[in-house]
C-alpha cells in the first residue's frame, strides 16, 4: 500500500516529459515578444465605470429634487 | 539579482523586460504543454493553447502584482482556456458543466506511445483513465508541487472537492501500478 506522497512522487517521476517542437517553441516566443513590444492601443476600460457612476449620481440628484418638490 | 528567481522574473515582466519573459517561458513551457496536451488529448491543440497562455503573459505582464505566483497565474489562464475550449467544442472534454463525469471509453492518451517502461505506461494510462477534473487536480499537486489549497484556488473549487478529486486520481494510479502486465496476465 503506497501513501499519497509515494503516489504523487511516482506520478512526477514517471509522467512522460514532452515539449513543443523547436520550431513551434521559437514561433510562440517570437509572437509573444512582438506582443510585449506592440504599442498599446487606446483603452476604454475607464468608460463603463465612469458612465455607471454618472448615471447613479444623476439618479440620486433627481430623487433628492423629487423629494424636495414633494415637501415644498 | 533576487534570491527568489520568480520575484525577479515578475519584476522584469512588470517592466516589460524580454529576458524575464524568456526565463518564464523556458521554465514553464514544457510543463504547461504537458498539462494542456493531457487535458485536451491533442498535441496540436495543446500547442495553440500554449501560445495563447504566453501571449496573455506577454500582454499583461506589466499589470502583474509584485507578489504574483507565476505557476498559479499561468495554470489559471491555462485552465480557463481549456474550459473555454471544451465549452465551445462541446465534444471530447466535458470540463465545462460535466466536470466530474466518467471519462470517454478508453482511448489512448497523447503520450502513451512515448512511454518507455511499465511504470511510465501505467502512469500515462492512469491519467488517461481519470476524469479531466481529477487529472488536472493531481497534475497541479504532484507535478507542480502546489498545495491542495493552492490547486483548489487555481481551479476555483472548494477544498473538499479538491480532496475528493485527489483521492480518486491517486486510486487510479494505485490501481494502474498494481495491474498485472500482459505477460503476467497470460501466465495466470
Amino acid at each position: 500500500m503506497r501513501d499519497d506522497a509515494d503516489l504523487d512522487r511516482l506520478l512526477a517521476d514517471h509522467a512522460v516529459r514532452a515539449d513543443v517542437d523547436a520550431i513551434g517553441a521559437r514561433r510562440i516566443r517570437a509572437r509573444a515578444h512582438d506582443a510585449m513590444h506592440a504599442p498599446r492601443g487606446l483603452s476604454f476600460a475607464w468608460l463603463e465605470p465612469t458612465l455607471a457612476l454618472a448615471i447613479g449620481v444623476t439618479q440620486i440628484v433627481w430623487a433628492f429634487h423629487a423629494v424636495l418638490a414633494l415637501y415644498r | 539579482m533576487d534570491d527568489d528567481p520568480e520575484r525577479a522574473w515578475v519584476a522584469g515582466l512588470r517592466r516589460g523586460d524580454a529576458w524575464a519573459f524568456d526565463a518564464v517561458y523556458e521554465t514553464y513551457r514544457a510543463r504547461l504543454y504537458g498539462y494542456l496536451a493531457r487535458m485536451t488529448g491533442r498535441r496540436d491543440l495543446a500547442e495553440d493553447l500554449l501560445q495563447e497562455v504566453f501571449l496573455r503573459l506577454a500582454r499583461r505582464g506589466r499589470e502583474l502584482a509584485a507578489d504574483t505566483r507565476l505557476a498559479a497565474w499561468l495554470y489559471t489562464v491555462a485552465h480557463h482556456l481549456v474550459v473555454s475550449h471544451a465549452r465551445s467544442a462541446k465534444v471530447g472534454l466535458a470540463l465545462a458543466s460535466e466536470l466530474a463525469r466518467a471519462p470517454e471509453p478508453r482511448a489512448a492518451g497523447p503520450f502513451e506511445a512515448l512511454a518507455a517502461g511499465r511504470a511510465q505506461l501505467a502512469i500515462e494510462r492512469a491519467m488517461t483513465a481519470m476524469t479531466p477534473a481529477d487529472r488536472e487536480a493531481i497534475w497541479l499537486v504532484a507535478i507542480e508541487r502546489m498545495s491542495p489549497q493552492e490547486a483548489a484556488a487555481v481551479l476555483s473549487v472548494k477544498p473538499d472537492a479538491m480532496r475528493q478529486r485527489l483521492a480518486r486520481a491517486r486510486a487510479k494510479i494505485e490501481a494502474a501500478l498494481d495491474e498485472p502486465t500482459p505477460l503476467m496476465r497470460s501466465v495466470r
